[in-house]
C-alpha cells in the first residue's frame, strides 16, 4: 500500500511539473496577446527546460552552488506532495495527514533558503542583494497569509488540509471564499507576493538587478531550478483551491480551478508597474493584513 | 588570481564533443529557445529593441534577452566594436556556456565598415571570435534581423552551427590573435 | 561689445571678434589666459565652463586650447582662446577654477598629448586602453596606415569568402 502510495504520489509530480511548464507557457502567450503581439508557443516552457537540461555547464563556485538549485526543486517537490489534489481520492491526495499545514508553511520556505545559501556562494554581487530582497518581501507577505491560514485553521478547529476541504463541502457558498471573505482578500492579494510576479517583482527586478540570485546559474542548475518553480506554483494554486475554493472532486475540478486561480495573478501582473521593496512590504504589513485581522476579530466576536 | 581562483577555471577546457543519443532532439531544442545576451556593443543594439518588443516581436521564434552571460545561447555584436570593448566582448563570450552562437551585426564586424580606418575599431571581428551568422547592412533593420536568426536556426536544426567547437579547437590561434591587439591582457587565460 | 571693450582695457588681446548676437571671441596670450578666466567667472558672470577643446595647427607648430564659457544671467558664450608651443606642450590646468575641467584635461591630454601641470588624473586613460602609439588626435598620426598595421587589412586579399580563408589561416597556423 506505502509503494503504491510513494508511485502515484511520484505519477502526480511528473504531472505537477508538466502542468507548471504548460502553465508558464499559457501566461507567456496570454501576456504576449495582451501586448498586441503573437508570442511563443504554449510549448515553449518545455523547449526552453529541454535546452536548458542539454547544455554543457564548466562553473565551479563550490558545493553549496550545487546543491541550491537540488533545494530549490525540493522544496518545490515536497510542498507539491504535501498538498491533496483531490482529498479522500486513494491516489491523488498525495501525503497530506494531519496537521500538515503547519508542515506546509515551513515548507515553503525551504526552497528560498537553499537558493539563498546557493547564490551567496555564487560570488555574483547581484545574487545576495536579490536573496536580501526575496527574504524582506517573504517577511512581507507572510504575515497576510499566516493570519488568514490561521482564520480558516480557528474557524474549522482543524490543522489539517484534509479537513478544511471536508468544513467547506455542501455547494458553492460553503466555500471559505464567501464564508471568510477578508481572509481569503488577504490570503489571495499574499498570493501575489509569492508568485513574485510584476508589481511585486523585487526579487528579479530586471530593471535594477538583471537577474538577482540565479544570476551565476546556467545550464543544467537552472533547468532544476526551473522546474522547481514550476511545481511551486502549482502547489500553490493546489493550496489555495484547497484552502478557499473548496478542495476538487476529481481531477477536471482540479484543472479549472487552479487554472481559474493561476489567471488571477497573471492579470495583475500585466496591467501593474512594480513596486519598490520597502514600498511592497509596507503594502503587506498594512491592507491585506488588516483585512485579515478583520475575519480574525469576527471570528472570536460570533464565537 | 589567488582569492578569486574559485570564480576562474584556470586549465584549458577539454575538447567538448557533440553527439549522443539525443542529438536530433537537441538540436531541434537549441535552435527553438535561443535566449541572448542583452548587450550591446556599438549603434546596432538600438535595432535589437524594435526586434525584441511587440513590433516585431522576436519571442514568436523562442527568442528572449536574458541579462547575464551564463544563461544566453546568442551573442550578438551590434555593430562597429572598439578594442576596448572587445576585451569585454571576450569575457562576456567566454563566460557563457557551451554551445554557443555569434553572430555579427552590420558591416562594421565584417570588414570595418565606415570605419575602417579608424584607430580604435576593430576591422575584422572573425580573427578574435568565431561567427556563425553575418548579417549585412548598416544598420540591418529588424526584418533583416530576423531573416538571419532564421538562418542561424537552420544551421543550429542541421548542425552545423560549430563555431563554439572551432573556438575550443583553435583557442590557441585566437589567443595569439587576441593578444596582439590587447595589449596589456589583464584578464584570466581560461575562463570558461 | 562692452565685454570685449573692458577685457581689452585690462588684458593683451591679440583677436577679437563678435562672431553672433550670443558668441563671441577672444585670443589671448598664454600668461594672461587664467587671470582672464577667472576676471569672466568672478566680475562678469561667466560662470559656466561649457567645455576646453584643443586645436592641432600643424603648420605654425602650435596646439590652440579654446575655453568656452556660458553666461546663464546675459545668455552669452565667451571662447578664450591661447596658443602653446606644440614641442612639449605644457599647461596650467584650471580644475581649481571649475573641478569638470579635469575630465576635459583629461580627454586633452590622451588625444593630444598636452600636459596640464597640477591636474590629478590626466595620466589615467579615458577612453583609450593601453595606447601605444602618439596621442590619435594629432594630425601627424595616420590613423589608416594604424588601423592597416594593427588591425590587418579591410578587404581579404584574393577576394575569397572570409569564413574559408579563416580556416585556411587554422591550417597554416597549424603547419607551424
Amino acid at each position: 500500500m506505502m509503494w503504491a502510495k510513494i508511485f502515484y504520489a511520484f505519477l502526480a509530480l511528473l504531472g505537477g511539473i508538466a502542468y507548471g511548464l504548460f502553465l508558464g507557457g499559457v501566461s507567456r502567450k496570454i501576456t504576449a496577446r495582451m501586448q498586441n503581439r503573437r508570442g511563443p508557443t504554449i510549448w515553449q516552457n518545455f523547449i526552453d527546460l529541454w535546452k536548458l537540461f542539454r547544455k554543457k555547464t564548466a562553473i565551479s563556485h563550490g558545493v553549496m552552488f550545487y546543491l541550491a538549485p537540488m533545494f530549490r526543486l525540493v522544496g518545490g517537490a515536497g510542498t507539491f506532495l504535501l498538498v491533496p489534489i483531490v482529498v479522500g481520492s486513494p491516489y491523488l491526495s498525495n501525503f497530506s495527514f494531519g496537521g500538515d499545514l503547519i508542515v506546509l508553511m515551513y515548507f515553503m520556505v525551504l526552497g528560498c533558503l537553499g537558493m539563498a545559501l546557493g547564490a551567496a556562494e555564487s560570488g555574483h554581487p547581484h545574487a545576495p542583494i536579490g536573496v536580501t530582497r526575496g527574504l524582506s518581501q517573504m517577511a512581507g507577505y507572510e504575515l497576510p497569509f499566516v493570519i488568514s491560514v490561521v482564520v480558516l485553521m480557528v474557524a474549522d478547529k482543524t490543522t489539517s488540509i484534509e479537513g478544511i476541504v471536508r468544513a467547506q463541502q455542501g455547494g458553492i457558498l460553503h466555500w471559505h471564499l464567501f464564508t471568510h471573505p477578508f481572509a481569503a482578500a488577504a490570503a489571495f492579494i499574499s498570493l501575489l507576493g509569492m508568485m513574485g510576479s510584476y508589481p511585486f517583482q523585487v526579487v528579479l527586478a530586471p530593471q535594477e538587478i538583471a537577474i538577482g540570485p540565479p544570476t551565476e546559474y546556467s545550464s543544467t542548475f537552472l533547468s532544476y531550478m526551473f522546474s522547481g518553480r514550476s511545481v511551486f506554483a502549482v502547489a500553490k494554486y493546489l493550496l489555495f483551491m484547497n484552502l478557499f475554493l473548496g478542495g476538487a472532486s476529481n481531477l477536471l475540478w482540479a484543472f479549472v480551478k487552479t487554472f481559474v486561480i493561476f489567471l488571477w495573478p497573471l492579470f495583475i501582473t500585466n496591467v501593474f508597474p512594480r513596486f519598490r521593496l520597502e514600498q511592497s512590504v509596507l503594502f503587506f504589513w498594512t491592507w491585506p493584513s488588516l483585512l485579515g485581522l478583520i475575519d480574525l476579530v469576527r471570528i472570536y466576536l460570533v464565537r | 588570481m589567488g582569492k578569486d581562483k574559485n570564480y576562474f577555471l584556470n586549465e584549458k577546457p577539454e575538447k567538448m564533443t557533440y553527439g549522443g543519443v539525443f542529438r536530433k532532439i537537441n538540436d531541434w531544442a537549441r535552435a527553438r529557445s535561443l535566449w541572448v545576451v542583452a548587450y550591446g556593443t556599438g549603434c546596432g543594439s538600438i535595432e535589437l529593441r524594435p526586434t525584441f518588443t511587440s513590433r516585431f516581436d522576436a519571442e514568436r521564434l523562442g527568442m528572449r534577452m536574458v541579462g547575464t552571460p551564463r544563461q544566453a545561447d546568442v551573442l550578438i555584436i551590434s555593430g562597429y566594436l572598439t578594442v576596448k570593448t572587445l576585451k569585454r566582448v571576450i569575457r562576456v563570450y567566454e563566460q557563457m556556456q557551451s554551445p554557443k552562437y555569434v553572430v555579427a551585426l552590420g558591416a562594421c564586424p565584417i570588414n570595418g565598415g565606415m570605419y575602417y580606418d579608424s584607430y580604435n575599431a576593430i576591422n575584422r571581428l572573425d580573427l578574435y571570435l568565431p561567427v556563425d551568422v553575418w548579417i549585412t547592412g548598416c544598420m540591418p533593420r529588424p526584418e533583416a534581423i530576423l531573416a538571419g536568426f532564421k538562418r542561424l536556426q537552420e544551421l543550429i536544426d542541421s548542425g552545423k552551427a560549430d563555431g563554439w567547437k572551432k573556438y575550443i579547437e583553435n583557442l590557441d590561434w585566437y589567443r595569439e590573435n587576441q593578444r596582439k591587439i590587447i595589449k596589456n591582457w589583464r584578464m584570466p587565460n581560461y575562463n570558461w | 561689445m562692452e565685454i570685449l571693450d573692458k577685457l581689452k582695457e585690462k588684458f593683451e588681446i591679440l583677436q577679437s571678434q563678435e562672431k553672433r548676437e550670443d558668441l563671441a571671441l577672444v585670443g589671448t596670450t598664454e600668461k594672461d589666459l587664467i587671470p582672464l578666466l577667472v576676471y569672466l567667472k568672478e566680475y562678469e558672470g561667466y560662470k559656466t565652463l561649457v567645455m576646453i577643446s584643443c586645436v592641432d595647427w600643424i603648420e605654425e607648430g602650435k596646439f590652440e586650447l579654446v575655453y568656452n564659457l556660458w553666461n546663464p544671467s546675459k545668455k552669452h558664450n565667451i571662447l578664450v582662446k591661447t596658443k602653446i608651443p606644440r614641442e612639449a606642450p605644457k599647461f596650467q590646468t584650471i580644475y581649481k577654477i571649475w573641478p569638470q575641467a579635469e575630465a576635459y584635461e583629461r580627454e586633452i591630454h590622451e588625444m593630444f598629448g598636452v600636459d596640464f601641470e597640477g591636474n590629478p588624473t590626466q595620466h589615467e586613460e579615458l577612453i583609450l586602453e593601453d595606447w601605444d602609439d602618439i596621442p590619435p588626435m594629432r594630425r601627424d598620426f595616420d590613423t589608416l596606415k594604424y588601423s592597416m598595421e594593427k588591425f590587418g587589412e579591410r578587404e581579404p586579399k584574393s577576394g575569397i569568402i572570409i569564413r574559408k580563408q579563416i580556416s585556411e589561416q587554422y591550417d597554416e597556423w597549424r603547419r607551424k
